[in-house]
């Protein structure tokens, strides 16, 4: 990853001049698997199933790929932690990671409505979170293949590669798509549907927006 | 200098963990991305503004149809019968698809275990093989030998122009002057990819799939729609009588069913023997690339 590869070496570097003077870094942001440190995020009950907190993760893409066109110098860090949201002062009201591959026509199908969705549910709170983690020939995808999928579906939600394949723990990424609704005041997993199951998905999440909104 | 690089590296250091916190910049950002146009459905389209999109088909989607499957198995060999992975071999349904282990023996042993949507088992990737299909039902599925076929080298692809014939492995597609092509440019990157190939399914592939078809071909770029259809006429090869009808049926790969049902055939139009017994001719086009048969209706 190259933003993973340029923060090590800066890392590398500024421990290296720096010596003894050097300030200190916070550990997280040495010890971080991802290379994304994120103080504030849960650091414990991580686990894969439902009622478990997802552990923080690290990708490159798109945050907002509608408003600032998908181009090398436009690539973000995107991290879970960003939609992390204890206090509900970033406004995200639920959190939808999604799994995609090239090869799988389920996940093309999908994508081919996940920006209606996000356009009249963006509004009550609602962020997908698209992850793309393989092409057509099942090798991981890299940035190009992300950037001709957001060319293609006009994605209007963070889109990010996953050539690392992190959400393979929480589904197999031979098996695609996955669908997994997080709460963004605990990180913790409420529903994981493996395959397109929209007919199921939806209604619960415009119940729960509904329930949240009422509940705030 | 050396307290110079130093407080350059520190700077360094600092700007660098500013920019990778995980606090967003503007989260609000994220709600404000709302409001896009929704994407197209289905693999074909580009980033182009000046992308002209064809018009889908309007065949009625299938009606659900999960099953519970259990394990499917069977053997990949190409035309001369040696083992192959094809490239990919899936186990997908409307719902879901899951890549099968294929070993190099050819051996597909993929146990499912689950409940999917008329499903089907999708072999060759489409890009060096052919891309098939047959169905899978419930519970374990024996397929058998199933046969693929090498496609013709990227580089003898046969660049799609309006108003000109394409031809390939016997194939011939001749587009309108105002024709608009849209390759699935998700699976075929880059133009070296997207020009037309064709190739005949063998015997034993034609007999696979089950469908009395007297002829079948596989075409790519898979799931290219050009508008207006082109026009299609195929070298008589298995030396139909002339003036004989035909039907045409394509294979549905399309999770969104445009055209035809996932997995399954559709009839597309008819045809005829050429009065010269030379070629096949379905003057009425061909909407979609994809791998197509031919039954011969007397």
């Amino acid at each position: 990853m190259r933003l993973r590869s340029g923060w090590l070496l800066l890392t590398a570097l500024g421990s290296s001049a720096c010596g003894t003077n050097a300030p200190e870094v916070p550990k997280e942001l040495l010890t971080s698997s991802s290379g994304c440190g994120a103080p504030e995020y849960p650091s414990e009950n991580f686990g894969r199933e439902v009622g478990d907190v997802v552990e923080n993760k690290c990708f490159t893409g798109y945050r907002a790929p509608d408003q600032v066109p998908p181009a090398e110098h436009s690539r973000e860090t995107i991290a879970f932690s960003d939609y992390y949201d204890p206090a509900g002062t970033k406004g995200v009201t639920l959190l939808l990671i999604n799994t995609a591959a090239v090869w799988c026509g389920a996940c093309v199908s999908e994508h081919g409505t996940l920006p209606q969705h996000q356009s009249e549910l963006g509004p009550q709170g609602l962020v997908i979170l698209g992850t793309l983690f393989e092409n057509a020939g099942r090798d991981p995808a890299t940035l190009a293949d992300l950037d001709r999928w957001i060319a293609n579906f006009h994605s209007n939600f963070p889109m990010v590669a996953d050539p690392h394949l992190y959400l393979e723990d929480y589904a197999s990424a031979d098996s695609a798509p996955l669908n997994m609704l997080v709460d963004p005041r605990s990180m913790k997993i409420l529903r994981k549907y493996v395959g397109d199951q929209g007919t199921v998905m939806w209604p619960y999440i415009e119940s729960e927006l509904a329930r949240r909104s009422a509940a705030h | 200098m050396t307290r110079l690089i130093g407080l350059v590296g520190c700077a360094l250091l600092l700007l660098s963990s500013a920019a990778c916190s995980s606090t967003p910049t503007e989260p609000d950002d994220n709600r404000d991305a709302s409001g896009g146009a929704a994407g197209d459905a289905g693999a074909s389209g580009s980033g182009d503004s000046n992308f002209f999109k064809c018009p889908e088909g309007k065949s009625p989607k299938s009606a659900a149809n999960p099953i519970e499957v259990g394990t499917v198995s069977g053997q990949i060999v190409d035309e001369q019968g040696a083992p192959t992975s094809a490239g990919l071999v899936q186990i997908c349904g409307k719902d879901i698809c899951i890549n099968a282990r294929v070993g190099e023996d050819g051996a597909l042993a993929q146990s499912v275990d689950r409940t999917l949507d008329a499903p089907a088992c999708k072999f060759g990737d489409g890009l060096t093989w052919a891309k098939l299909a047959v169905p899978v039902v419930a519970g374990d599925n024996a397929l058998g030998t199933l046969a693929t076929v090498r496609l013709p080298d990227f580089a003898d692809g046969a660049t799609f122009t309006p108003g000109e014939a394409v031809s390939s492995g016997g194939v011939t597609l001749t587009l309108d002057p105002s024709a608009h092509v849209n390759v699935d440019g998700l699976t075929y990157i880059d133009e070296s990819q997207q020009g037309f190939r064709a190739v005949a399914l063998p015997d034993q592939a034609l007999a696979e799939l089950k469908q009395d078809f007297v002829a079948a071909y596989a075409l790519s770029p898979v799931e290219t729609r050009i508008c207006p259809s082109p026009s299609l006429s195929i070298e008589n090869a298995a030396q139909l009588a002339p003036g004989s009808g035909l039907e045409l049926y394509i294979l549905g790969f399309d999770v969104a069913e445009p055209w035809a049902p996932y997995g399954a055939w559709q009839k597309v139009g008819e045809g005829q023997v050429s009065g010269d017994g030379k070629t096949l001719e379905f003057p009425d086009g061909l909407p979609l690339l994809t791998a197509i048969g031919i039954k011969e209706t007397g």
